[in-house]
């Protein structure tokens, strides 16, 4: 999947404070509100389909995007729904990122 | 953008040692971010309105999304939300004052494109703003200060600073109706910009009461409508016929109910419709129905059923209205059926009155069926008008028994047995409206005794179907007596087979009666039959011989009854003999009486007194046979006096020189039609002939005793209502002769009033 994918692509490009760029699929990206804002503007992120997010590290990202799978996979399931393991000290991070991103 | 990041990796919170068995959490105070002090909030808030200003000038593309919302983030996290909240808030403010000065100044003929176009900007770029920028704001700021979301503070400013200015509302309100008002003259106009600011002011209003589509809007077009079609529709309606009106009418309907589809509001559509139809249906309705020349009596009167049908499909859109019209059609059937009862008057044809009866119910049938979509209120309607006007006219059913007399009697004749069948449930149909069933059942029964004694009838399976559906009409009780008299000639036809056998045997035994006269006896229950009531003429000595022969023969098998002879009913064969001609002549048994006093006498006559001294027969009856006899075409006995009535003292003698081409001569009786038009007035004027005011008083007096045997003690008033409701199949008694019965059980010590409410009645064991 090239980096400048177009808006019309199954994937979009999320780029943490550290640089690293992590690509997902739109429905799953759309699981934060605020992405899924983005995504629809008619703005920058929405043509290049690249979010950068200056002020979320790569394991905090990485885990809200791991969240984001999660919670398509196990909305209205019927099967029995694991915990999702959040590690203590990532815990507030993750909530501020969590808040920003409308999760 | 240089704000601290909040989600730097540095562990804000610590965990316990990991070694330690239980795991501990020690949670230290966040520590918060550096503070963003009010200086560098309002510079980031001066790069957002930036933005916000590229955004109104089409250049969003090159904007970054996540920057503006994190600026926003941050600014409203560190407690400036605030600035925020009002920087928009003027910010939107100013630039729609700008747009609203611009549209302003449009022409009429464009201030609603120019609006509406305002408007779409509008909502597009808040809808942008609030995304990007204001959305933390929204979910966050706002909430907690009880704020109005950002887009209703644009819709307001949208309302303050466009729509509110007078040289915008006042125009566009003005140029907006003015739209509809030529479209409703037939014009074309551009409905996709009424449409577009017709949602303009749905949104910027809010719902409701209040709203500005409602207040600006919808209340003057409702207004104007309302005068449009009042004065159309009187305009219109004294110009056309009501059949035009009502296909103009339609096409309004048709026009608004599209106007709604086009771009009225959905909450609008019944309202208007309410109006429209209340201004073209409900209020003309009446002058409609009862237009001159082509309201509902001509359409009838002229069969036009296609208008009729558009005049009620029109009408149930309200409706009360139908009623007006179910109304009409009830009053017309009411007048033609009295019509009816009126030429049957003069022309004394109960069967062509009968004919006419049906003929009009096929006719209204159709009306129902076809013109009111087969409506049950409709049918129910046209029913009542029948039953009122031939109930009105006390002698329809004895019309109706002289009917269905003339189809057994030869109106049936060579009919299948289906269309038979149909024929005698349109009877049956007629039967049904009859309230005073009784009265048709004594004039019945009268006829069908004629009928069956004389073998008159067609067939006596038409003679059976009928009291078939009679019964399945009123019931066991109704038929019981009709269904004995058939019973009776069953038996009798076996009995006098019996009689037969036996008198054969005696024959043949030498024992002869010598005088040769063959009897015939149908033997009828007493209480079936309509009674005669007259009394027993002289018979012959030959026939008092061999009905004292079957007298005899007939008390062996059933001992205990009593037999009295009908001599007014039956008929008899003679042999005669004309100067060598022998004719068998075919009489009744009043005139065999008359001619066996003749027998032997040759041209000695014989005077009308000695006649009727000898024979015992009744003067009127009597009268009648001899006329009979006296007819040119069957003159047997020869009168003294001219023609045709017959004096006090008239002489007879048998006229020896009678001939006929046939050999047996059957004798007709001249109808007795002086006689049958006394009685006849008699049960027209009281309503009900004697012998049912009898019954009627027997059934009274049995269904007040069973009511008041089950109840006990009953108010008057129910007593009357559940007589009523008991004994509607059979007629309507009227509450007078209820009373009296009920006084008249009082006398006789059935029932006793209430010593302290004399209005209760209790019965008595």
């Amino acid at each position: 999947m090239s980096a400048d994918a177009p808006s019309g692509a199954d994937f979009v490009k999320l780029v943490s404070a550290e640089g690293h760029e992590f690509f997902v699929t739109r429905k799953v990206a759309m699981v934060s509100g605020t992405i899924r804002a983005m995504l629809e503007s008619s703005m920058k992120e929405a043509n290049s389909g690249v979010i950068p997010f200056p002020e979320i590290s790569t394991a905090v990202l990485e885990k809200t995007i791991q969240y984001c799978h999660y919670k398509l996979r196990y909305t209205n399931s019927t099967t029995k729904i694991p915990e999702f393991k959040i590690e203590p000290d990532m815990a507030l991070e993750l909530l501020m990122s969590s808040n920003y991103l409308d999760l | 953008m240089s704000s601290a990041s909040s989600f730097g990796g540095r562990g804000s919170s610590n965990v316990g040692s990991s070694n330690s068995a239980k795991k501990k959490f020690v949670i230290k105070p966040y520590r918060s971010a550096p503070q963003v002090d009010r200086a560098s909030a309002l510079e980031t808030w001066s790069n957002l309105r930036r933005a916000i200003e590229e955004i109104y000038n089409q250049d969003a593309s090159l904007l970054s999304f996540e920057e503006l919302y994190r600026s926003a983030y941050n600014l409203v996290l560190h407690k400036h939300g605030e600035v925020l909240y009002t920087g928009v808030q003027s910010c939107v403010e100013s630039h729609l004052t700008g747009v609203g000065e611009t549209v302003s100044k449009s022409l009429d003929a464009s201030v609603m494109k120019n609006v509406s176009a305002a408007w779409e900007d509008h909502d597009l770029k808040m809808t942008m703003v609030r995304d990007s920028i204001c959305m933390y704001m929204d979910r966050t700021y706002v909430k907690q200060q009880k704020k109005k979301p950002i887009h209703e503070v644009g819709l307001q400013a949208f309302r303050e600073k466009i729509w509110e200015r007078k040289d915008v509302r006042g125009r566009v309100e003005r140029v907006l109706l003015g739209e509809v008002a030529r479209e409703r003259e037939g014009e074309l106009v551009e409905k996709d910009i009424i449409r577009s600011v017709l949602v303009m002011l749905i949104k910027i209003g809010g719902r409701g009461e209040g709203g500005v589509y409602e207040k600006d809007f919808e209340e003057m077009f409702l207004e104007g409508t309302k005068e449009f079609y009042r004065r159309e529709s009187q305009e219109y309606l004294t110009k056309n016929s009501a059949p035009d009106y009502v296909r103009k009418a339609e096409e309004r309907l048709l026009h608004e109910r599209n106007r709604i589809a086009n771009y009225l509001h959905l909450t609008t559509g019944p309202k208007l419709m309410g109006i429209v139809e209340n201004e073209l249906i409900t209020t003309h309705a009446r002058a409609l129905v009862e237009m001159d020349n082509s309201g509902v009596v001509t359409m009838l009167e002229n069969d036009k059923v296609t208008e009729l049908m558009n005049m009620y499909n029109l009408f149930k859109l309200v409706p009360s209205t139908v009623d007006i019209l179910r109304d009409a059609v009830c009053d017309h059937v009411k007048r033609k059926g009295k019509q009816l009862v009126q030429d049957q008057e003069r022309v004394k044809d109960p069967i062509k009155f009968v004919r006419g009866v049906l003929d009009m119910r096929d006719r209204y049938d159709q009306v129902v069926e076809k013109a009111f979509d087969g409506e049950k209120k409709a049918g129910k309607k046209v029913k009542e008008a029948f039953e009122h006007f031939i109930n009105a006219d006390s002698r329809s059913a004895n019309y109706l028994a002289v009917y269905v007399d003339e189809l057994m009697r030869s109106g049936l004749k060579g009919c299948g047995e289906q269309e038979a069948d149909e024929r005698l449930d349109k009877a049956v149909t007629i039967f049904r409206y009859l309230q005073d069933k009784d009265v048709f059942e004594n004039f019945y029964k009268t006829s069908l005794a004629k009928r069956l004694l004389g073998g008159k009838s067609v067939s006596d399976e038409c003679e059976k179907s009928m009291v078939a559906k009679l019964k399945a009409e009123c019931g066991y009780q109704y038929t019981s007596k009709l269904e004995g008299m058939f019973n009776d000639m069953r038996i009798s036809k076996d009995t006098m087979k019996g009689y037969k056998d036996e008198m054969r045997g005696e024959k043949s035994t030498g024992e002869d009666d010598g005088d040769g006269v063959e009897i015939d006896v149908d033997v009828l229950t007493t209480g079936y039959w309509p009674s005669q009531g007259d009394p027993q003429c002289h018979l012959p000595e030959p026939v008092t011989n061999a009905i004292g022969k079957f007298e005899q023969y007939y008390l062996k098998t059933h001992s205990g009854r009593k037999l009295a002879w009908q001599t007014s009913l039956g008929t008899a064969e003679i042999k005669a003999c004309f100067e060598g001609r022998r004719h068998e002549l075919i009489v009744s048994t009043y005139q065999m009486c008359i001619l066996a006093l003749f027998d032997g006498r040759g041209d000695k006559p014989l005077t009308l007194p000695e006649i009727k001294q000898i024979s015992g027969i009744p003067n009127n009856e009597l009268r009648r046979h001899l006329i009979s006899l006296c007819t040119p075409k069957h003159k047997i006995l020869k009168k003294a006096s001219k023609g045709k009535a017959i004096s006090e003292d008239d002489s007879f003698t048998v006229n020896s020189s009678f001939t006929s081409k046939l050999k047996r001569v059957k004798v007709p009786l001249v109808s007795m039609k002086e006689t049958s038009k006394g009685s006849d007035a008699a049960a027209g004027n009281g309503g009900v002939p004697k012998a049912v005011e009898e019954d009627r008083r027997h059934l009274l007096e049995a269904a007040i005793v069973r009511i008041m045997k089950a109840r006990k003690t009953l108010k008057h008033n129910d007593l009357i209502a559940e007589v009523s409701r008991q004994l509607s199949a059979r007629f309507a008694p009227d509450p007078q002769s209820v009373k009296k019965r009920i006084e008249s059980l009082i006398e006789r010590e059935y029932l006793e009033r209430n010593q302290d409410d004399r209005k209760v009645y209790s019965y008595l064991a």
